[in-house]
């Protein structure tokens, strides 16, 4: 076996990090008291197949660790144990640690390996913990399936292990496969290899009360499976297992010794259905050939689709047929085809999700290509529409054409970069189950809008300040249990983490039913920091006070937060992803603080608009209505400012000419069209002198080659090749209104 | 583009010959050098787009096959020249520092080896052009040529091309 396994590792990298997560939303998800035994069970599938593509690669730091937590499960699973809260707390502290280890194996550093002693501890003595004090726990009840060597009684195995030279050399070190024994129970070495002799051989004598699979499992990393022989010692167990069966013992013809030797999970896995064992496409197959190494292939591919077993293991190959009517000399290898059998009707479930890892480099390329495509199209289209439509009729059909195509290219591909951002909220029930179970609050988390999409660069760059966001919320808004019943709420705090799409944005909230900000709090502490402040501030303004660096209320600095360090951050980052940032707060009610992203490389659907010689975008989303107002609609407040009377309203007036100094046509309101736009601060009217068309621009930024315009947003090339600004319309609103304050001061 | 590229190429025999070379444009009177790998292209001057309270010099952007890409009136920076766009005016189309700018003058002249001992250091003196913002001043045939460290002139406050909390990140 020469083949060279670091290709494999990033497949193994990916779907480890994959397992983990499945694993950790399932432990959040489990209900302690009474667990879901599906859930369970896909728990423990997960750890297994991280513990055999770790011993696949050899990151024997990784088996140890899920081989505990493994057999913790295991017993779980099988009744044997009774799940406590502290159980889902220590295996989501082993899934930090594989999660560590994973990293570590990745970047090729060191792995905090006391964190993973530690782990090991606990896990170990959660699991040899059969009847806790303190807690009444039943009997366990016998084990489902015919097998009785599952019951937690005292084995004696009596190991031989004979590798081969070449097992010993990928192994180099036997030390982990000793400690992985010892970690079942107690384990001698009673007789070591003679110096020298040809088959190194070690005899080894077990008492565990993990079954023989269990031991088996251990080895499963390591060896061939012929090389070890386990035979059961002085049991105390009734039925005698099959384990005086030289290979493997897993498929000997008694049907205990099969239906829970071979780890027992798919007998009660949820009664998977025979049906389900439905022929793979070919397709699949290849792929998982390819990447099988085929050493131990059966825990790596656990939930995935078989592959013919054995195709490129190094032991002789067997019949691929039903591993119950293989013979029991080849038993050992078939374990594979039984075991992925019952496990397919997860894979089914995965197939629909099928999906292929692409560079985001080489997407972005597709993107800016089709950004181009679309221009040249529209440059197309503009160039046709001069030309006598009856001669070139057929040439006109094709444009027409490839627009529609151009478009859902275009479309097709945007949609590639975008991921739901569930993909972010999915890490804060564990967030803030951790925090709030820290602090001693009550506290549910809601997430609304979780199918809300945006851009991936923008997903990775707002898991950071959402984070901060949430801990924030939890830490100083959401009151202790005791307060909020004082205060007349319920004990149980809400966060609700809220997306959505809004006009050319997304919105997303961390809503918390907490305390509030306190405004005096914050005054106080904006005077002893230096900044400017009025009593007579509005809310909005003293709210924003808190982005200020190193400002922290907090009456107690805590680990989580208090420091004053964050906010500010937080706010930078956000102003850097091109958003900001608003907070709406209540005391006593809570605050809302609201982030509002742009949905970069979105197509921009807008009016463009003519002022002189120029052509503006304002993008569709925020144009209410336009209209040529009639002279008399035109008021003037205090001799300068100007509103538009529009049905009964009175809207400020916004000339564009003035606001971009251009030479216009219409001077007038009357003379020109007025566009009455909405933002979140209010409506404006904008004055112009005319609409030139709807269009669906490709935003470009300013900023890559120049600086930020203020009131611009962007720019796009229009059909004729030129550039178009695209309006920042929050920003013209704000602006007017800024404005009216002063004219109304002065 | 042609012309870059031709540029370009014999840019890299010069190096290695020991010589700088230089694109020579002038704008007014005067005759100004910059490095030519800093030059990506030189087009023809076309429509801009103008964009509002920008400085005057800055005539607004121009869309360079997709990319947005700001255009300075060199002239009307340095009050050099009669500042008219016909279809002689020239606009030299830089790439420096991942930034593409394009820059108008009244013409460019010619490609120039330099060999670094004919460059003489500028004197310090009041201009328009800080001469902080000079490589030096060299001679070709009697006449001299003002060398501007462009990349360093671009990236300027002065220009206004890059947000103020760009530059002192």
């Amino acid at each position: 076996m020469t083949i060279d396994m670091s290709q494999f590792y990033q497949v193994f990298f990916d779907e480890a990090a994959e397992h983990l997560d499945e694993m950790e939303r399932l432990l959040l998800g489990l209900d302690v008291d009474a667990p879901d035994p599906d859930d369970l069970n896909a728990i423990f599938r997960a750890a297994h197949s991280i513990k055999g593509g770790s011993g696949t690669f050899g990151f024997t730091d990784m088996t140890g660790v899920t081989h505990i937590l493994e057999t913790l499960l295991d017993r779980l699973r099988k009744n044997e144990l009774t799940l406590r809260s502290e159980m889902v707390d220590a295996f989501l502290e082993a899934s930090d640690v594989l999660r560590g280890q994973l990293a570590g194996h990745q970047n090729n550093e060191d792995s905090d390996a006391q964190a993973a002693a530690e782990v090991c501890v606990k896990l170990n003595s959660l699991a040899s913990d059969d009847s806790p004090a303190g807690t009444p726990q039943p009997a366990p009840p016998a084990p489902k399936s015919t097998g009785t060597d599952a019951a937690p009684t005292q084995h004696q195995f009596n190991i031989a292990f004979t590798p081969d030279q070449q097992t010993l050399d990928q192994i180099k070190d036997i030390a982990p496969l000793f400690a992985d024994l010892a970690a079942l129970g107690k384990l001698e070495v009673t007789e070591l290899p003679a110096q020298g002799s040809a088959p190194r051989s070690w005899r080894l004598s077990l008492q565990t009360t993990a079954d023989e699979a269990a031991v088996n499992d251990v080895f499963a990393f390591f060896a061939q499976p012929e090389q070890v022989n386990i035979e059961s010692g002085a049991a105390s167990q009734s039925a005698p297992a099959a384990v005086a069966d030289p290979g493997f013992g897993l498929f000997a013809d008694d049907a205990p010794a099969e239906s829970d030797a071979s780890f027992g999970f798919f007998e009660d896995a949820a009664g998977t259905p025979a049906a389900s064992e439905t022929p793979e496409t070919p397709a699949i197959e290849q792929t998982e050939n390819k990447r099988g190494y085929g050493f131990f292939p059966p825990e790596r591919y656990a939930d995935k689709p078989p592959e013919p077993a054995a195709a490129q293991a190094g032991t002789p190959t067997v019949s691929t047929a039903p591993a119950t009517s293989a013979k029991p000399d080849d038993g050992n290898q078939p374990a594979t085809p039984a075991r992925r059998a019952t496990d397919r009707a997860p894979a089914g479930a995965q197939a629909e999700s099928a999906s292929i890892r692409v560079g985001v480099d080489k997407v972005d390329q597709l993107v800016n290509l089709v950004g181009e495509l679309v221009i040249t199209q529209a440059m197309l289209a503009q160039t046709a529409s001069e030309v006598d439509p009856a001669i070139y009729e057929k040439m006109l059909n094709g444009l027409s054409q490839l627009e529609r195509n151009t478009r859902d290219l275009q479309e097709t591909v945007m949609s590639i970069r975008m991921m739901p951002i569930s993909f972010v909220f999915s890490r804060f029930p564990r967030v803030v189950r951790d925090l709030a179970s820290k602090l001693n609050k009550k506290v549910e988390l809601v997430t609304l809008g979780e199918g809300t999409e945006l851009d991936k660069g923008l997903i990775e760059k707002i898991a950071d300040p959402l984070t901060h966001l949430v801990r924030n919320s939890l830490d100083h808004g959401i009151e202790l249990p005791a307060q909020r019943i004082a205060a007349g709420k319920p004990a149980h705090g809400t966060i609700t983490l809220q997306a959505a799409h809004q006009g050319g944005n997304v919105v997303i909230s961390v809503i918390d039913d907490g305390a509030g900000l306190n405004r005096e709090r914050i005054l106080a502490k904006a005077r002893e920091k230096g900044i400017p402040v009025t009593d007579t501030m509005p809310d909005g303004e003293v709210w924003q006070l808190i982005f200020a660096p190193g400002f922290s209320t907090a009456d107690v600095v805590t680990d989580v937060s208090g420091r004053g360090v964050g906010m500010d951050v937080v706010r930078r980052n956000i102003l850097a992803m091109g958003g900001q940032v608003d907070i709406d707060s209540s005391a006593g009610w809570g605050s809302r603080i609201t982030i509002r992203l742009p949905l970069t490389l979105a197509i921009l659907d807008g009016m463009s608009v003519a002022v002189g010689n120029e052509v503006f975008i304002i993008p569709l989303t925020y144009i209410v209505e336009s209209l040529q107002p009639a002279r008399e609609d035109i008021k003037s407040i205090s001799g300068s400012g100007k509103v538009v009377q529009v049905r009964g309203e009175y809207l400020p007036l916004l000339t564009l000419y003035t606001t971009f100094k251009i030479d216009a046509k219409a001077r007038e309101p009357h003379q020109g069209i007025v566009v009455i736009i909405e933002s979140d601060d209010g409506k404006i009217a904008l004055l112009v002198d005319g609409l030139v068309g709807q269009h669906q621009v490709v935003i470009k930024g300013l900023e890559s080659n120049y600086r930020k315009v203020p009131d611009v947003s962007g720019a796009t090339i229009m059909g004729d090749g030129r550039v178009a600004l695209i309006l920042d319309v929050v920003a013209l609103v704000k602006s007017s209104q800024r404005s009216q304050h002063l004219d109304i001061a002065a | 583009m042609t012309q870059a590229t031709q540029a370009k190429e014999t840019a890299a025999i010069d190096v290695l010959a020991g010589g700088n070379e230089f694109l020579t444009f002038t704008l007014g009177q005067e005759e100004y050098g910059i490095d030519i790998l800093k030059v990506q292209e030189i087009r023809g001057y076309d429509a801009v787009t103008h964009i509002a309270n920008a400085p005057e010099f800055i005539k607004g952007v121009i869309n360079l096959r997709g990319n947005i890409v700001p255009i300075i009136d060199m002239r009307i920076k340095f009050n050099l020249g009669n500042v008219e766009y016909n279809q002689f005016t020239v606009v030299i189309i830089l790439n420096i520092a991942h930034r593409v700018v394009g820059m108008v003058v009244d013409g460019v002249s010619d490609v120039t080896t330099l060999k670094p001992e004919e460059i003489k250091p500028a004197p310090e003196f009041g201009t328009g052009l800080d001469t902080q913002y000079l490589l030096g001043l060299g001679t070709v045939d009697e006449r001299m040529l003002i060398l501007v460290d462009i990349e360093r002139l671009m990236g300027s406050r002065d220009m206004e091309l890059i947000e103020a909390t760009q530059l002192a990140a």
